[in-house]
């Protein structure tokens, strides 16, 4: 995009996302899931990506490995990772790329772990094939990666099916099988949703020390803001395909310069001495098969003036990592 | 509790045991047989009786003993012709289902094609052109019957690969190939052990037939249909030689259909179990 780069940008980031758009054609037409994505990841960095349901976070990820599927497909940008380009690499070369540089943790573990094979099975077959370890091997170091997620009985675990595990053992598990080659890249998405508030928190705590153990840069979907406040420490937004704010966690919380942001944030509880109403966020978010040519959100906006209904705002760099899509200086945003 | 899933299906029970003990009485034929199948042992024609407990042919040979040598010709190219079935039928199967697009297309409209074909129109072709004999026959059968398997393990591939198992294991960089044996396959031996079970009924038909056409196994070879064809000309004054053949071959299948049966409804619990579910086959 035309948007000025920051000063102090890292020269090569570990993960970069240039105006990525993917497209879901189907008989009712055309839909826009991703309509542009921006995003960059330094190395050991974790990046919240916040967003409601349909806004593309899981669509982001998919496009990153090259996972969209049908009928869906990348019809434009670049996804850079460690150097390469990923959206030119052919499927061996990319094959390689998933599971030891980018690895993913789905939404649900339960599901994403095959119900006819053993934990143990499932971990051994991936250090087998991508680090080539033999049998013995790769049976250590199972069991030390499954130890490394605090399971208790490791040897127990690996004997036993998806199925006989509780869910937020499913989670340790679905993070050894994700961790088990050493990827630069962790890619977790919902990685805590429909668990307890506790076991959210152990999962938390396990990732962010698995994060600083092996410097792991993490992307970090879900749409529960207080997840992204306690783990990242920057954060993107997205809605409608596109990410509308990114900056500092910090700062994006205390003084929100997008419209959308603002919103979010008022949508959700606050802390537990001080109750407040909710406001939800009026309206619905746009049809991704007919995406607006102006800012997607102005329906919903109160901010709106009339150049949102004629122009698409490009990002507007509000501090050195700290931009938004909005025309509007938000009372209260630090400029 | 499976087990009891399955013995709640009396009739799938009685199926087990029967295929059970003619398996058995295959395997121990050489040991069971009071007579020579192929030896000659008196004047022709017997009743059946308690020297020859099912009668003898027209030259002497011994019913009972050639029907337990009958078994393991009977069965035993069944097996190996489900088996080479079920083996192309779920590679076919495996890639039309995750490949998709242009390559499922031409796969299935491959078994389209090759189901538009009678399957004994094509046996009799092949054994037209290379003579008949045992192997031929098997792998006939084999060749004929892979289709509806391919079928039934595509639609279970077209299913299966949207589940998030399989895009996790792409995610994490499972080549193809091993994704397909190893985390898709598993799933589809349910169906694929009851499909097959169903096969082997109708594989031990479709051989009795050739063989009755005098297109399958060969003299001095004792397939149940072998024998049938040879009871043709005696069946007016020698009853037994093609009631206990006809009766076995009707009992083998019918046994093998309500296992198999019974096997779909131990496998899939949303079906209620039991005898209020139809058996037919």
């Amino acid at each position: 995009m035309s948007a000025a780069r920051p000063l102090r940008a890292e020269p090569e980031p570990l993960l970069s996302v240039e105006d990525l758009r993917t497209c879901f054609e189907t008989d009712a037409g055309t839909s826009q899931v991703l309509a542009g994505v921006n995003l960059r990841l330094g190395r050991g960095e974790v990046l919240g990506l916040v967003g409601e349901s349909g806004s593309g976070k899981t669509m982001t990820a998919l496009s990153i490995l090259g996972l969209v599927p049908e009928p869906g497909r990348i019809v434009s940008g670049e996804v850079r990772f460690d150097g390469q380009d990923l959206r030119r690499l052919d499927r061996e070369a990319l094959r390689q790329v998933r599971g030891r540089g980018i690895a993913m943790v789905f939404q649900e573990p339960q599901s994403t772990l095959n119900p006819v094979r053993t934990c143990g099975d499932q971990i051994g077959e991936l250090l087998r094939e991508h680090l080539r370890m033999g049998r013995a091997a790769s049976r250590a170091q199972t069991l030390e990666l499954l130890r490394s997620v605090h399971l208790p009985d490791p040897e127990r675990v690996a004997r036993q099916y998806p199925h006989e595990l509780s869910g937020g053992m499913c989670r340790r598990v679905a993070v050894a099988l994700a961790l088990s080659c050493q990827p630069q890249l962790l890619i977790a998405d919902e990685a805590t949703s429909g668990l307890d508030r506790t076991i959210q928190a152990q999962i938390l705590a396990l990732l962010a020390e698995l994060q600083a153990a092996h410097d792991l840069a993490v992307l970090h979907i879900t749409h529960d803001l207080a997840v992204v406040a306690e783990t990242a420490a920057r954060v993107a937004v997205m809605y409608a395909g596109r990410i509308v704010e990114t900056g500092p966690t910090s700062k994006v919380f205390a003084a929100p310069a997008h419209p959308y942001t603002r919103a979010l944030l008022r949508a959700r509880p606050g802390l537990l001495l001080v109750p407040r109403r909710l406001e939800p966020i009026p309206g619905v978010a746009p049809d991704p098969r007919n995406l607006p040519s102006h800012c997607p959100f102005q329906a919903r906006c109160p901010f709106r003036v009339e150049r949102c209904l004629q122009q698409d705002p490009e990002p507007r760099w509000l501090g050195p990592e700290h931009w938004s899509r909005c025309f509007v200086d938000l009372p209260g945003a630090v400029g | 509790m499976s087990f009891r899933r399955f013995t709640a299906h009396r009739a799938a029970v009685a199926g087990a045991v029967v295929v059970g003990l003619l398996w058995l009485l295959a395997l121990l034929a050489p040991w069971l047989a009071p007579y020579d199948p192929a030896g000659f042992t008196r004047m022709g024609l017997v009743p059946p009786g308690s020297e020859h407990w099912l009668g003898t042919d027209a030259i002497g040979r011994d019913v009972f003993s050639r029907l337990l040598f009958g078994a393991r010709l009977s069965l035993g190219v069944a097996m190996l012709a489900v088996l080479v079935a079920v083996s192309i039928g779920t590679a076919v199967g495996l890639v039309a289902g995750f490949a998709g697009g242009v390559v499922d297309t031409a796969l299935m409209r491959g078994v389209d094609l090759l189901l538009a074909f009678p399957r004994l129109f094509l046996a009799l072709l092949a054994i037209a052109l290379w003579g008949p004999s045992i192997w031929l026959l098997t792998l006939v059968l084999g060749l004929t019957g892979w289709m509806s398997t391919a079928r039934l393990v595509r639609t279970q591939v077209l299913s299966l690969r949207e589940q998030d198992f399989v895009t996790a294991g792409r995610a994490l960089g499972v080549p193809t190939p091993r994704l397909l044996l190893r985390h898709v396959l598993p799933h589809c031996t349910a169906p694929l052990l009851v499909a097959a079970t169903l096969m082997v009924g109708n594989t031990i038909l479709a051989e009795s037939a050739l063989s009755f056409l005098g297109l399958g196994v060969q003299v001095p070879g004792a397939s149940w249909g072998a024998m049938l064809n040879e009871a043709r000309g005696e069946w007016r004054s020698a009853w037994w030689l093609a009631t206990f053949p006809g009766l076995l071959i009707t009992l083998t299948v019918l046994a093998h259909n309500l296992v198999g049966d019974g096997l779909r409804d131990l496998l899939d619990p949303r079906l209620p179990v039991g005898p209020e579910r139809s058996t037919s086959p």
